[in-house]
């Protein structure tokens, strides 16, 4: 993670750090974490991706392969980011997975409607949260093919 | 001095034209009944002038309206003209409409008037007639004011059944005591009665929707912070439990080696109790949503949708001991996911109270009663005792110990709302240590 902010493959905005620690320890034991980034807000999260504010230094051309989106979120929520990534030519193409504590259809159905690639609820017992995790990174990171 | 009746030159002529009624003086010669004499009110009455209708023939200067061709004025005076020839008798017309032409600078045309005509003779010594007195009334005010009473009369008379209806209908809806309304008034008749009592009965409704949407209002509030508040419930209160359980997890795995026995189960406590809070939860949410969802109903093949819950049972690893019988079940319309979870919790609330006998069966069945089809699950296990039956569908509310048998508590409640939901009913019957029979009913036809 300390190899900075270029060449990040997994983008991780969520707002709880417990969470984030247990998602990225999960990552870690399935040896997915070498470029990982922890950001804590949706408004930090599209500075990022869209390299501006204080990550101005960043290129665009350099996608992440994958971004794990919380939806509750302060500042810009988890929605609002997605609409915004999926809503520009530019990262359109980037896999969303929505994780989220939320089991309301509401969000699920906007989630979808809005192009979110996949949607996770995040389960209480760790073992099947570790294992959802898990499976998506492999999923998205090793099987799945991105266009260039 | 010779009493003597004074001799006084009386004008007759001018007495009959100044004479405060309508007449016409005719001759008696059929079929022209020529005008020889008028009266003024006559003239003001028929909006005439003297010169045009003295000397002339009667019908000529009065013909019936042209444009009305149900007009028989003419005609039915002709007739009582000439029974007054002949009998010598006065006559006495009923209503006759006539109407009357009005002058050019009137706009010219006919008005509609209404007449209550008199013809008299005036016989001579020889018992000749001289003369016809044609004596009229005009009832024109009386008879349209006739007319209208019967229109609103008719109205009344056919819509009585509906008025009362609606009447009967909205009187359930107000505390208005309107039979005061309802007199007739000096002026009004039932009718203008009636549409004021409508006036007041429709200013309460306003009143009362007016309340109702207030009330609606409220609801709809208290609704949404229902909703955020179950929302928030299923995102802020799930998150930290994920932490207590992610983080023990977490304390085992890498600290478990400097634990002893008792350290590590009391960890596994944490983990337990945290991952039954994160059911409860789940169970709380999915209560309050069937409380708001709507009903998809459709007609459903309840074998088929019986079928794969059955198989799941079967499938899990514990559950080997435990017998299936599945008899014929009715069709029946309903919302497909509701019913499933229904099905579901009953079975899955079976297995857990009969699962620890070692012939441990379930029937699941159903049979029609009246306009209602009631499928049933039964078990042979732990049962319950009929006092506590009172409480069995309570959410939260919990017959055994979960020490026992571990649960919720929402489940039955849960099977309850949705049955209500279809409109139909929820009942057991149970012996402790023998089982439990569970039944529900639904409507065959909404």
């Amino acid at each position: 993670m300390e190899n900075t902010i270029h060449n990040i493959e997994i983008i991780l905005v969520e707002d709880s750090m417990e969470d984030a620690n247990l998602v990225m320890r999960s990552l870690n034991k399935n040896n997915l974490s070498n470029s990982i980034i922890h950001l804590h807000d949706g408004a930090e999260a599209l500075d990022f991706i869209f390299a501006k504010g204080i990550y101005e230094s960043r290129s665009m051309d350099d996608r992440p392969k994958l971004i794990l989106l919380d939806l509750k979120m302060p500042k810009i929520d988890g929605l609002q980011v997605l609409r915004t990534l999926k809503g520009d030519e530019r990262t359109k193409s980037i896999p969303v997975v929505i994780m989220t504590s939320s089991r309301e259809d509401r969000d699920l159905v906007e989630s979808y409607k809005l192009g979110v690639n996949s949607y996770v609820v995040k389960p209480v017992a760790f073992e099947n949260f570790a294992k959802a995790v898990a499976e998506l990174g492999i999923y998205w990171l090793m099987v799945n093919q991105l266009p260039r | 001095m010779e009493s003597k009746d004074p001799v006084i030159d009386i004008d007759y002529q001018k007495v009959f034209e100044s004479s405060p009624s309508l007449f016409l003086l005719l001759l008696p010669n059929s079929p022209d009944f020529t005008i020889i004499g008028v009266s003024e009110k006559y003239l003001a009455a028929t909006l005439t002038q003297r010169n045009e209708i003295i000397h002339k023939k009667l019908f000529d200067v009065f013909p019936d309206n042209p444009q009305d061709l149900t007009a028989n004025g003419v005609s039915n005076l002709r007739q009582s003209l000439e029974r007054v020839v002949t009998f010598k008798k006065q006559d006495i017309m009923p209503t006759q409409k006539y109407d009357i032409p009005l002058p050019v600078n009137q706009g010219g045309g006919f008005e509609e008037r209404f007449w209550d005509p008199k013809n008299t003779p005036v016989l001579n010594d020889d018992n000749s007639i001289a003369y016809i007195i044609h004596k009229v009334e005009d009832v024109t005010a009386n008879v349209l004011l006739q007319k209208e009473v019967q229109r609103k009369s008719n109205f009344i008379k056919e819509n009585e059944d509906r008025i009362n209806i609606i009447l009967n209908a909205l009187l359930k809806y107000t505390t208005m005591d309107f039979s005061d309304k309802l007199v007739v008034s000096e002026k009004g008749d039932e009718l203008d009665a009636i549409i004021c009592g409508l006036n007041s009965l429709i200013e309460e409704l306003e009143e009362h929707t007016n309340l109702l949407r207030d009330a609606n209002n409220e609801l709809e509030y208290a609704n949404k912070e229902l909703d955020s508040f179950s929302y928030s419930v299923s995102h802020d209160l799930r998150a930290p439990l994920r932490a207590i359980n992610g983080y023990s997890q977490v304390l085992l795995e890498d600290y478990g080696g400097q634990l002893d026995d008792n350290g590590k189960h009391t960890i596994d406590v944490i983990i337990r109790n945290a991952q039954k809070m994160g059911a409860l939860i789940d169970d709380l949410l999915t209560f309050s949503r069937v409380g708001k969802q709507s009903l998809t109903k459709l007609a459903l093949n309840i074998e088929k949708l019986v079928g794969p819950i059955v198989a799941e049972f079967t499938a899990l690893p514990h559950i080997n001991t435990v017998e299936f019988r599945v008899a014929h079940l009715e069709n029946v319309e309903g919302d497909s996911s509701m019913l499933k979870q229904v099905f579901a919790n009953l079975i899955s609330n079976a297995v857990k109270y009969s699962g620890k006998k070692t012939n441990a069966i379930i029937d699941i069945g159903s049979f029609k009663k009246n306009d209602s089809v009631v499928y049933y699950v039964k078990d042979n296990g732990t049962g319950f005792d009929m006092k506590y039956y009172g409480k069995l569908f309570n959410v939260f509310q919990r017959l055994h110990s979960s020490y026992e048998f571990e649960g919720t508590g929402v489940g039955l409640a849960l099977v309850q709302r949705i049955i209500k939901k279809h409109n139909g009913e929820v009942w057991a019957e149970a012996e402790l240590e023998k089982g439990a029979t569970f039944y529900f009913s639904l409507p065959i036809k909404y």
